[in-house]
C-alpha cells in the first residue's frame, strides 16, 4: 500500500513540476499562439492622427527584440523575456519594428506607399534604428530636429521613438517600444536635445 | 526540315527514315547536354575567381578541414583614420558623422557579392559598419546599407543583420552580419550557393560576412552556415547563425 501511495505522490509531484515548467515557458509562445502572417492592406493615404491611433493600440503592451506582434489588452503577455533574443517569441515590437508598423511601411525599401499591418501580424521590417536615423528606405528622410512634428521620430544608432506630443518646456512625449523591462508606452524624453539623436520623418502624410 | 519521299520507295522504310531524321537533333541533344552540364559543373567547382571589385580572389594558403565546397578567399585590409584617403569610399562611410568617434582599426572587406567596413567608436561600446553590393541603391548613396551594434563587455548581443537594401547585380537578396569568431579562429567560412567564402579574422573586430542563401525579406531574417578554422585550417566549430533585423 505504502509503495503505491509513494509512487502516486511522486507521480503527482513530477507531473506538477513539469506542468509548472511548461507554464513558466508559456510566455515564449505568444507569437506562435497569437500572431499571423496575413498580407498587409494597402491604403491610399495616412494621417498623423491615424498613425497615433495605431501606435496607441500598442501602449502598455510588451517589448520583443526583433518583434512586431501585439494585442490590445493593455498588459505585457510575455513579461521578462530574455533581452536581445529574437527567438523568445514574446509580445510586442522592438523600437524599429514598432516604428515600421506605425508608419505603415513596406517590406520593400524602394516602396514608399502605405500598408496597414494588423496588430497581430508578426512583422519587424527591414530597418534598424540606425538605418532609420540615416534616412534609409524610400519612405524615410532625415529632417532637422527643430522641424519635427507629431509622429515624426527621433532616432539614435540604437533607438527610435516617435513624437506623440511636444511639451512646453521643449521636451517631448515619445511613444516608443523601450525595452523588455519597460514595454511600449509614452514617456517624456529629452531626445531632441541629445546630440546622439537625429530627426527622421516618414514621408507622404496627408495631414 | 522537309523530307521528300522518292516515287516508288516503300512507304514504311521512308517513314522510319523520316522519324529517325526528326529524332536526330533530340538524340544529339541528349548526348551533348550531359557533356555540357559536366563541363559547367567542373567550371563551378572552382567557385568565382573574382571579387566584387573585379580583383582576383587570392588562393587560400591552407586546406580547411571539413570544407568540401570550392573556396573563395575574400580580401581584407586593415587601416586607420590617419592613413585614410579622405576621398576614398571608406572615408564616405566614416563621414556619416562618425569620424569624430572612431577608435582603433578600420577593417575593409571585399567579397564576391558584398563589401563592408567595420570600426569601433571612441567609447568602445559601439561597433559601426557600412555595407555595399553591386545592386542598385537609393539615391546616390555610396553604401547601400549599414549597421550599428552596442557592445556589452566587448561583445555584441546579436549579429546586427542588415538586409533589404543591398542586392546582387541580378537583384538577389543579400544579408550582412557580424560574426564574433572564437579566440583561436583565423578563418571564418560562410557557405554560399556552390562555393564557400573565406574571411580572414582581422583587427580584433567582429567579422562582417555576407550571404545570398536563406535571406528572407518577409521575416526580416537570414541564416548563415558558418565554420571557423585555425591558422592551420583545423576546424574549430561549425554552426548555423540565425539572424534577425532588430533594434
Amino acid at each position: 500500500m505504502w509503495p503505491a501511495r509513494t509512487f502516486f505522490v511522486c507521480f503527482i509531484t513530477t507531473f506538477s513540476l513539469a506542468a509548472a515548467g511548461t507554464a513558466a515557458a508559456y510566455h515564449t509562445r505568444f507569437v506562435a499562439d497569437n500572431c499571423n502572417y496575413a498580407a498587409p492592406t494597402p491604403t491610399p493615404y495616412i494621417t498623423r492622427d491615424g498613425s497615433a491611433t495605431v501606435a496607441l493600440r500598442a501602449r502598455y503592451e510588451g517589448y520583443q527584440w526583433a518583434g512586431g506582434c501585439w494585442n490590445d489588452n493593455d498588459r505585457d503577455d510575455s513579461p521578462n523575456d530574455p533581452t536581445s533574443d529574437p527567438a523568445t517569441g514574446g509580445e510586442g515590437g522592438d523600437c524599429s519594428g514598432f516604428a515600421f508598423k506605425v508608419w505603415r511601411e513596406s517590406l520593400t525599401e524602394s516602396d514608399a506607399s502605405f500598408y496597414q499591418w494588423g496588430m497581430l501580424r508578426h512583422v519587424h521590417g527591414p530597418y534598424t534604428a540606425s538605418r532609420f536615423k540615416a534616412g534609409h528606405g524610400a519612405p524615410n528622410i532625415t529632417v532637422s530636429k527643430s522641424a519635427l512634428t507629431k509622429m515624426d521620430a527621433l532616432a539614435s544608432e540604437s533607438h527610435i521613438g516617435m513624437i506623440y506630443a511636444t511639451n512646453a518646456d521643449g521636451t517631448d512625449q515619445i511613444i516608443e517600444a523601450k525595452g523588455e523591462a519597460y514595454g511600449t508606452n509614452i514617456w517624456t524624453r529629452t531626445y531632441r536635445g541629445d546630440s546622439s539623436y537625429g530627426g527622421v520623418r516618414r514621408t507622404g502624410w496627408s495631414s | 526540315m522537309a523530307f521528300a519521299v522518292p516515287a516508288g520507295a516503300p512507304e514504311r522504310t521512308w517513314r522510319r527514315r523520316l522519324a529517325f531524321g526528326r529524332l536526330l537533333p533530340l538524340v544529339a541533344a541528349l548526348v551533348i547536354a550531359p557533356i555540357l552540364v559536366a563541363a559547367c559543373a567542373n567550371n563551378d567547382d572552382t567557385g568565382p575567381s573574382t571579387l566584387m571589385d573585379g580583383s582576383p580572389a587570392n588562393e587560400l594558403p591552407v586546406d580547411l578541414e571539413g570544407q568540401e565546397s570550392p573556396t573563395v578567399q575574400t580580401s581584407v585590409r586593415t587601416t586607420n583614420a590617419a592613413e585614410l584617403d579622405k576621398a576614398s569610399a571608406v572615408a564616405t562611410c566614416l563621414e556619416q558623422d562618425w569620424d569624430d568617434r572612431l577608435f582603433g582599426p578600420i577593417v575593409v572587406r571585399v567579397g564576391v557579392n558584398g563589401e563592408s567596413v567595420t570600426f569601433r567608436d571612441r567609447s568602445r561600446r559601439g561597433l559601426y559598419g557600412c555595407d555595399n553590393s553591386e545592386g542598385p541603391r537609393e539615391e546616390d548613396r555610396r553604401w547601400c546599407g549599414g549597421a550599428f551594434g552596442q557592445l556589452y563587455g566587448g561583445h555584441l548581443r546579436d549579429p546586427r543583420l542588415d538586409m533589404g537594401a543591398c542586392t546582387t547585380r541580378e537583384g538577389g537578396l543579400l544579408g550582412f552580419a557580424w560574426i564574433e569568431p572564437s579566440h583561436a579562429a583565423e578563418y571564418v567560412v560562410v557557405q554560399q550557393s556552390g562555393y564557400a567564402e573565406v574571411y580572414e579574422v582581422a583587427g580584433g573586430l567582429p567579422v562582417r560576412v555576407t550571404t545570398t542563401n536563406d535571406v528572407e525579406i518577409e521575416g526580416s531574417h537570414a541564416a548563415f552556415d558558418v565554420s571557423e578554422h585555425g591558422s592551420d585550417g583545423r576546424l574549430i566549430r561549425k554552426y548555423r547563425l540565425e539572424a534577425s533585423v532588430a533594434g
